[in-house]
């Protein structure tokens, strides 16, 4: 691995380094030489990585969805590896436990990415409004969720929605409002509030740096317009941010397709929370409690493609909307 | 922005008084859960139900502090000294590998440079869980699994901390340092390490603790990995805990009181670096 | 909590490794291989069962040409499978592992468990119910060797029962007659409990009503979770949960522990085993309980199912398959061996092996049934074991796709037929994507 990425550098050889002040064009052969020495030097183990636990693992998955160790009639018979084509994919497409989990995720992230794009852009606007006191503490306290660890919010998050230890629930109680955090219909909310919680200050940040990047001629060039403040907000300040909208979007949308902590650690106290709740948890379940190897490549596939084709939905959809707000 | 400026921006009274509502309820939001783990920390067993969370009649946070370093052996410092380990010695590492191959993307030109960078970025969006079981059958067949390197050697790997250190080597190194150095006949590599290393510091440290974050959150390679308690990092660990709450409740203090401690190092490397990963956050947000 | 005793051992086990030098080089040095020294032959076994150990020890002071190295694993459920599934793929799994019934098909399949149909000789088929056999018997190969087999009875407060002037139910109508009583008289008791993690337990209830949710004729599985019996037993249960005549919460849980603890719930439908537990766990309620046999769906030809019992598989890894196979015929047929398991403490499991009932008998104390003669009770349920039942090969998840949905009937939504019928659903792909010739039947 290491000997083909160093050999591709230098064969990849391009005119286009910085030109070298020696003079003459062996000494200038010379140095490109050793700045391409030193490109492999300093990218070589990026992508030993890169090729060891991304690249065969990718290669690894998509081959395990197309082969199996198959008995054939009732499996008791001398295994063989065989090509099944797509028979993995068609048992995932088939399983219903699979598709209720895309459902699930579909869910989720129609509840969760909109509130949290919209909620951390207000609040990131409000910040940058200039008339939030004490909004050094603000921004802190905001962010403060994101320095804890995912399965610790959910734990957080998990004891305030158990009844007998939740403050939240007694004080429901003392309203006369019974609530079950971990019903039916109201556990994919629950959900989304954990991610919600630990994420909303650390995009907020993300919204809010961009927003003192804007040029402030822009903003007073707005105000002397006339536009009051809510205007300068969503008129100007907004769309001059649109590349932290869209890159946040993308990557609430990635994580949001991985869906696995929150309810692999309420599957514990809920039983509306099944082993196969989201694909993630689905191939969890399938490649290490049913020992079901083409069925968890397969899923994971899958989920590798959707998540690919709506991040590239994304950037398209925002890309084109850029276009056409230019033509206009 | 200044007084003056801000001034002509100034919504009314009502504006204002709302907006300040606004954000203290967000603040509220997302301080009071933290609040609570911190009060919860300091309740014996029976408190934790009876949940007069204010009272301090019952409080035992010593006691708790006592039980989690006492609770099955100590497990619960063997989980601490690995997380950091885990998190601390991988973070540093992986920053150092992304950054020096995010530099060499900035610095250097070669054919298929951007098809390569692509490639990098595309790794940003593969979700773990898809790369958990070949990683879990690569580690078996190597005899890795259920070993420190089984989560160790997967979490250097940090592509966005490539794209990160490329923009930064593009904002911190001039061009012109690196050409002054090689008039000086400085060796490419002894220019990386003695000269743009330094500049990029602050992007480093940036890297470093994004990728610190991340580790110490991971939970699934872990699970996938590890079946050896001695080896877990605190998050699989409280999760197991956790889970035998249900059924022995003495647990539920030493998990709550553990939470609180897992969430220290976190806060604190934030809040002493803040003024690295704000600059962070802007050069991956504005690009 | 489950898993420290075995991580323990695993480090015990590890450390003794560079200690006892007699590792063979191509199992990579793992405690869990096995290896001839002398004229001794050395072989791991693996299992989650109490006196487990003392068996091991009684059989090491017996035998000199095999001695049994014995690691503590935990339950199957609690890690105890993903282990053995770990250690297989690693290459060094144990000698000998505990497989429970359900899960035989499965580590079968997956190549774990060893055809050992030809090591099972006449002498030792002879000593087994044949109803147990034939759980672990797939084309006329033999996969494992049962332990004990577990016919379900009926657990029941003999002074509550007194109190609301019940006799233990003959038949099912009669038993949800008195699960209302029971509500009308004491609105905070009732009858019994439907677990919403039951799937063992609704298993058994479909097994004794005839159901077949897998059977392998034509050289294929067919799956019908949902035949006629299955969802007569379905209706029945829904019934009872819908007039709110039982309680219905997980029965592996403080919950249960405490309806059970503080008398609320009259009755326990489980297998012989329960016995013991219950007398280790509650001993307080001392003389309080009995035993009767199930309620029947037709008293004229009466039937049970089982309801946990334990088997022990020669792993396809073992270079000792004749050694374990000698291991694993003392323990289930040698009365010492069932001595030894006993000497650990309290223990009704009903053997596999009829002989060896009378050891168990022995040594079970009775006082805390009332003086009852339970083993002859079971000895006469064994009996009407059902010999129609096979499971899955997938029974795991099954399992939990089915328990799944039972927690969301409690919850108010769906109904237990249509959780066979997911369970079914989220059954099949698995067997499809194993590359297995299925059938559906009934759904």
């Amino acid at each position: 691995m290491t000997t083909t990425i160093r050999t591709r550098v230098p064969a990849g050889a391009s005119p286009a380094a910085a030109a070298p002040s020696a003079s003459g064009p062996r000494a200038r052969r010379a140095a490109r030489r050793r700045q391409l020495t030193a490109a492999g030097v300093l990218m070589t183990p990026f992508f030993v990585l890169l090729v060891t636990v991304f690249l065969i693992p990718v290669g690894t998955a998509v081959y395990l969805s197309f082969f199996s160790d198959d008995q054939p009639g009732l499996g008791f018979g001398p295994e063989r590896t065989v090509f099944v084509g797509l028979r993995s994919y068609a048992a995932v497409l088939t399983d219903p436990t699979f598709l209720g989990g895309l459902g699930t995720v579909a869910l989720y992230c129609l509840i969760y990415i909109p509130l949290m794009v919209v909620g951390a852009l207000a609040l990131a606007l409000l910040l940058d409004s200039g008339v939030v006191r004490l909004r050094a503490f603000a921004q802190l306290g905001l962010f403060l969720p994101h320095a804890v660890p995912g399965i610790i919010a959910a734990l957080i998050w998990l004891y305030l929605y158990t009844p007998g230890i939740s403050p939240v629930i007694e004080l429901f109680a003392q309203a006369d409002v019974t609530i079950d955090f971990l019903g039916v219909h109201t556990v994919v909310p629950s959900i989304v509030n954990i991610a919600l919680w630990s994420n909303l200050g650390y995009n907020m940040v993300v919204f809010y740096a961009a927003l003192q990047a804007v040029p402030r001629e822009v903003i007073e060039a707005s105000v002397v317009d006339g536009a009051g403040p809510v205007r300068t907000a969503l008129q100007v300040k907004t769309p001059l941010v649109r590349a932290s909208i869209v890159m946040v979007s993308i990557f609430t949308l990635i994580w949001a397709l991985q869906l696995f902590t929150e309810p692999m650690l309420l599957s514990q106290s809920s039983p509306m929370i099944s082993s196969r709740f989201s694909p993630s948890m689905y191939i969890y379940d399938a490649a290490f409690t049913r020992n079901n190897y083409g069925l968890a490549a397969a899923a994971s596939v899958v989920l590798l493609v959707c998540t690919i084709a709506l991040s590239y939905g994304v950037t398209r959809f925002t890309s084109r909307a850029d276009v056409s707000r230019e033509a206009r | 922005m200044s007084a003056a400026d801000s001034s002509l921006l100034r919504p009314g009274l009502l504006g204002r008084a709302t907006v300040n509502v606004v954000v203290a309820i967000s603040v509220l939001y997302t301080l009071l859960p933290v609040l609570w783990l911190v009060l919860a920390s300091a309740k014996t067993r029976d408190a934790l139900f009876s949940s007069d969370l204010l009272s301090l009649s019952d409080f035992s946070f010593a006691r708790n502090l006592q039980d989690l370093f006492a609770m099955d052996g100590g497990l619960y410092g063997r989980w601490y000294v690995n997380s950091l380990l885990y998190a601390v010695v991988g973070a540093a590492i992986g920053a150092l590998v992304s950054v020096a191959c995010g530099y060499a993307f900035d610095k250097y030109g070669f054919r298929h440079k951007e098809k390569l960078f692509g490639l990098v970025l595309a790794a940003v969006m593969v979700p773990q869980t898809v790369l958990a079981l070949p990683l879990y059958l690569m580690a078996s067949e190597a005899g890795l699994v259920n070993t420190f390197w089984a989560v160790f050697i997967p979490v250097l790997f940090n592509p966005f901390g490539v794209y990160l250190g490329r923009i930064f080597a593009r904002g911190y190194v001039p061009d012109e340092v690196l050409e002054a150095a090689r008039v000086d006949g400085a060796g490419e590599l002894t220019t990386y390490f003695r000269v743009a290393l330094r500049m990029l510091g602050p992007g480093l440290v940036t890297v470093f603790l994004f990728q610190l974050t991340a580790i110490w959150n991971n939970f699934f390679l872990p699970m996938v990995m590890l079946s050896d308690q001695d080896l877990y990092p605190v998050s699989l660990g409280l999760y197991q805990w956790n889970s035998a709450a249900s059924v022995s409740p003495e647990y539920y203090p030493v998990v709550i009181m553990g939470s609180l401690l897992a969430v220290l190092p976190l806060i604190l490397a934030f809040v002493l670096l803040q003024r690295f990963w704000r600059s962070g956050l802007t050069a991956g947000a504005v690009k | 909590m489950p898993g420290r005793p075995s991580r323990r051992s695993v480090l015990a086990a590890m450390a003794a490794v560079p200690l006892t030098g007699a590792v063979s080089a191509c199992s990579g040095g793992n405690a869990a291989s096995s290896a001839r020294t002398g004229t001794t032959t050395r072989i791991t076994f693996w299992s989650a069962l109490r006196g487990s150990q003392e068996v091991v020890d009684a059989f090491n002071r017996t035998h000199r040409t095999v001695q049994v190295e014995f690691q503590q694993i935990p339950s199957g459920g609690q890690g105890g499978y993903a282990k053995l599934s770990n250690a297989a793929r690693a290459g060094n799994a144990p000698d000998v592992a505990t497989i429970e019934y359900p899960q035989v098909p499965g580590y079968a399949i997956d190549g774990v468990a060893r055809d050992i149909t030809d090591l099972v000789g006449d002498g030792l088929r002879r000593k087994l119910l044949p109803q147990a056999l034939g759980l672990t018997t797939f084309e006329g190969r033999v996969f494992s060797v049962p332990l004990d087999v577990e016919p379900m009875v009926m657990h029941y407060r003999a002074d509550l029962f007194d109190r609301y002037g019940l006799r233990p139910a003959r038949t099912w109508d009669e038993f949800a007659e008195q699960a209302a009583a029971v509500r009308r008289k004491a609105p905070d008791r009732r009858l019994v409990l439907f677990p919403t993690d039951g799937m063992t337990q609704f298993a058994c209830y479909a097994w004794q009503a005839g159901a077949r949710w897998f059977d392998t004729s034509k050289g294929a599985w067919n799956v019908s979770l949902a035949d006629a019996p299955s969802r007569r037993v379905a209706d029945y249960w829904q019934g009872l949960i819908d007039r709110d005549d039982v309680f219905m919460n997980a029965v592996e849980s403080r919950q249960s522990d405490a309806q059970i603890g503080n008398g609320l719930v009259l009755t326990r439908l489980s297998g012989a085993w329960d016995a013991g537990a219950q007398m280790n766990a509650r001993p307080g309620q001392k003389g309080q309980w009995r035993i009767a046999p199930m309620p029947q769906w037709d008293t004229g030809s009466p039937s049970v199912g089982t309801h946990g019992g334990s088997t022990f598989a020669v792993t396809a890894d073992s270079r000792h398959p004749e050694a374990a196979m000698e291991f694993i015929e003392w323990q289930v047929s040698h009365p010492d061996a069932l001595r030894a398991r006993l000497s650990s403490g309290t223990s009704s499991q009903y053997p596999a092996a009829p002989g060896l009932v009378s050891v168990g008998r022995d040594a079970f104390d009775r006082s805390y049934y009332g003086g009852q003669d339970i083993y002859t009770l079971f000895e006469r349920e064994a009996q009407k074991i059902g010999e129609q039942w096979l499971w899955g090969p997938r029974m795991s998840a099954t399992q939990k796709v089915m328990q799944d949905s039972f927690a969301r009937v409690s919850g108010g939504q769906g109904s237990l037929v249509e959780s066979l019928r997911t369970a079914q659903e989220g059954t099949m792909p698995d067997l499809k994507a194993l590359g297995l010739s299925t059938t559906q039947h009934s759904t």
